[in-house]
């Protein structure tokens, strides 16, 4: 597992990629990697390199989403493998988030 | 320098006298003896923490004095010296293989005696920090382990209040699902049919137990009320959003089952596809989680929308968490969801997948460090049997609510700046036990009517604005100037319900200040009218027996049956 | 016969108990000379060794280390069942002992 942030469009754009199993072992780093910037309006989670989601990286995920200010937030989900899709899509979280 | 209690045992007195000076310089206590056996009783008696022993002593000898002594402390550490004048590394090697920790040569080194203790007195402390954690490690688990017990007792006391024993349902649970975050609740509605939930906390232990025991309070108490399912998951779906912190939810699958009706209504959110195997084991149905899991939306936010299926008496439905789905093998392989449909459409009889499911589970994990979340729950559609039993106890009350009786409410321009009466009202309407079943239903015909009553009668607010989107913003922008500077105008609500306990009507007549509009009472059934689709009609009209306006358009009237038929329940 | 600077060092370490633990080896050895000779005509090898081992161990503490080195010459005969002749090294141990024994008590 592994989780790197990169930012760009001027700092306005964060880019969060999580490698390998995405699961309460990320909880730290997931949160760190989005938790001192101010200055992002949109967020992009990069799952592709993903091989497994669990509830508490759900959880995470909500957790940032409520970082960027809830039902106004600005997050997608990209490049997903169809394991990681599946749970994504099980839960409906393309209610709450953008999944490409 | 902390002082210790020193043994110290030589038949030869000058030595035994020069070593106890020593050790008595350093400030420690010193017990002198002169043979094995008065060693191994001195020990007994005054528990010293370093013993210091000759080898060769008459009677019995150092080595077997050491033993006993060893045996006597038990797990305490005790270190024991050697005094030997022996110098041979082989002799020296015996020492310490008969249980000694360390010797000292004759003629006696002040400086290294007193370095020798002192580090074996680190040592023993060393090893009484040592212990004194691990018991208090122990203590601490089995004090975790007791309340781990008393909750689960609680736990249960809540949770199995229902009819998880009928005799139409299965179930696998783990004996501590409290702490892995599984939840199954069933209750018999006092209606008739039966509610049935299974949750599925994320987490473990306390986290994922805590959640638990409002949910089953509230699944159990607003059932035996008469509330419909939808009502139950939106009230669990309010409380968990408004406990459990950000991050934390609970998957679930919701079950009504309608004997009567034949049919069948699941919500499910953030839970596994799950089957429903009709009686002649033939045909297998999907059924998906469509809803995002409780506790995530807020209130206003929360979709109740439930799927009906018709399911007939043999009619078997199966539900999980992923604990099935995610069981690994050995080799680290998820059984995953296509295995679990192989196992249920090739078992012989719809009687047998239940028992297959687990048997094949637990042929696949073996081997493999289980994790024993497993939660499976079997649902037979039967006449429930059961149910009656459970209906007459809660029919007593069930049948004392008000049956006929009617209320007028006025709220004038002041009260409406502030407040908004519909809950009040839905308060009112829940007296009712035949119309809590439907008090979702209810809810959005009062909300609908009183805002239609409110911003287009009272404030005169154009629906037409809410057709594109910048004429929505400016519709709700309109809405909070016209409200604040409302100076004049009423809203008069009357709620009228006659019935016999078993079936009743409410009829609801809603009376605006403005000025009405030129309405078509046979047109409002219509919902491709443009003219009333902004004012949520359609909506309505699924639920309502009858929807007619009156007068210059100011007054609605609304007539809702209960029971309701079939469609209106799944559609509203 | 005696190593004087382990000796005032050992003073230095009883402080009054030096005096009595000097008289205390007096008495003790005074006692083991007659033990060694009855065990050596009783035959009786282990016995003889354990006092000698005894008389070691107090000579090498009391700071006597050619004394010592003497009764270890004796203690390892007896040990190797060795009795033959034992009688003169044991003379020659006493005599040893007397000079000791005489050196020590000229400190007291």
């Amino acid at each position: 597992m592994s989780v790197r942030a990169s930012l760009g469009d001027n700092g306005h754009q964060l880019t969060i990629r999580v490698d390998g199993r995405f699961d309460f072992s990320a909880h730290q780093e997931f949160r760190d990697a989005y938790e001192n910037s101010t200055s992002v309006i949109t967020y992009v989670i990069d799952l592709g390199g993903a091989t497994y989601l669990d509830s508490s990286a759900l959880g995470m995920l909500l957790l940032l989403r409520d970082h960027a200010g809830g039902d106004t937030s600005k997050i997608s989900i990209t490049n997903c493998n169809d394991d990681v899709r599946k749970i994504l899509t099980i839960s409906n979280f393309e209610q709450l988030f953008t999944i490409q | 320098m902390s002082s210790y209690k020193v043994l110290i045992a030589d038949d030869n007195n000058v030595d035994r006298k020069v070593l106890s000076r020593v050790v008595r310089n350093q400030g420690n206590e010193v017990i002198e003896v002169s043979n094995g056996f008065e060693a191994v009783d001195a020990f007994r008696e005054h528990r010293p923490e370093i013993v210091l022993m000759d080898v060769m002593m008459p009677g019995l000898n150092g080595k077997e004095a050491t033993r006993q002594i060893k045996h006597i402390a038990g797990e305490d550490f005790v270190p024991v010296i050697f005094l030997t004048s022996l110098s041979d590394a082989q002799s020296l090697a015996d020492c310490l293989e008969s249980g000694g920790d360390d010797f000292l040569t004759k003629p006696y080194n002040y400086i290294v005696l007193q370095a020798k203790i002192d580090s074996f007195h680190r040592m023993s402390e060393m090893h009484r920090t040592l212990l004194n954690q691990r018991d208090e490690i122990a203590r601490v688990n089995r004090h975790m382990l007791q309340e781990q017990r008393v909750a689960k007792a609680v736990y249960d006391n809540v949770a199995h209040a229902g009819c998880l024993n009928a005799p139409n349902i299965r179930y696998e649970l783990s004996p501590l699902a409290v702490f892995n975050g599984d939840v199954l609740l069933a209750a018999y509605k006092p209606g008739g049919g039966m509610h049935v939930v299974l949750g599925d906390f994320t987490g473990h232990g306390l986290p994922a137990a805590i959640g638990a025991m409002p949910m089953a309070d509230i699944f159990y108490g607003m059932t035996a009320k008469g509330f419909g399912l939808r009502e139950v998951l939106r009230e669990i779906n309010q409380k968990l959003k408004s406990i459990l912190p950000v991050g934390f939810f609970c998957c679930a699958a919701a079950v009504e089952l309608s004997p009567d009706r034949q049919a069948v209504s699941v919500w499910m959110g953030g839970v596994p596809d799950c089957y429903l195997l009709r009686a002649d084991g033939e045909c297998v149905e999907t059924l998906s989680s469509r809803h995002l899991p409780l506790g995530v939306l807020s209130g206003d936010q929360f979709n109740d929308k439930m799927t009906e299926l018709p399911m007939s008496k043999g009619d078997r439905l199966f539900l999980w968490s992923d604990g099935i789905i995610e069981a690994r093998n050995s080799a680290g392989e998820m059984f995953g969801q296509d295995r679990l449909l192989d196992v249920v459409r090739q078992a012989r009889k719809p009687e047998d997948v239940f028992t297959a499911i687990q048997s094949t589970v637990d042929a696949f994990t073996s081997g493999s460090e289980k994790d024993d979340d497993t939660t499976l729950i079997e649902v037979l559609m039967d006449t429930l049997s059961g149910a009656q039993e459970a209906q007459k106890s809660v029919k007593g009350t069930a049948g004392t609510g008000p049956i006929d009786w009617s209320m007028d409410y006025c709220l004038e321009a002041s009260t409406l700046r502030a407040f908004n009466p519909v809950p009040l009202m839905n308060h009112i309407m829940m007296e009712v036990p035949g119309l809590r079943a439907i008090g979702g239903q209810l809810y959005t015909v009062v909300a609908e009517l009183f805002s239609n009553a409110f911003e287009h009668g009272v404030l005169g607010l154009e629906s037409s604005l809410k057709d594109s989107s910048e004429g929505f913003m400016e519709y709700y922008r309109q809405r909070e100037e016209r409200t604040k500077g409302l100076k004049d105008g009423f809203v008069k609500i009357r709620m009228l319900h006659t019935g016999d306990g078993h079936q009743g009507d409410l009829t609801l007549i809603v009376e605006d200040s403005g000025e009405g509009f030129n309405y078509n009472n046979g047109e409002i059934f219509h919902p491709s009218e443009n003219r009333y689709s902004g004012r949520g009609i359609p909506l309505l009209e699924r639920i309502c027996q009858s929807l007619e306006y009156e007068g210059k358009g100011n007054v609605v009237k609304a007539v809702i049956h209960w029971p309701l038929d079939q469609e209106a329940r799944s559609n509203a | 016969m005696l190593d004087l600077e382990s000796l005032e060092l050992l003073r230095e370490v009883m402080e009054d108990e030096f005096g009595p633990l000097i008289e205390l080896y007096i008495a003790d050895s005074d006692a083991r000379f007659p033990q060694m000779r009855n065990e050596l005509a009783a035959g009786n090898a282990d016995s003889l060794r354990n006092i000698v081992h005894s008389f070691k161990g107090a000579s090498s503490n009391i700071c006597a280390p050619a004394l010592t080195k003497q009764a270890q010459k004796v203690e390892h005969r007896a040990r190797d069942g060795l009795l033959v002749g034992l009688e003169e090294d044991i003379a020659s141990l006493e005599i040893s002992y007397q000079l000791v024994r005489a050196e020590l008590q000229a400190m007291l």
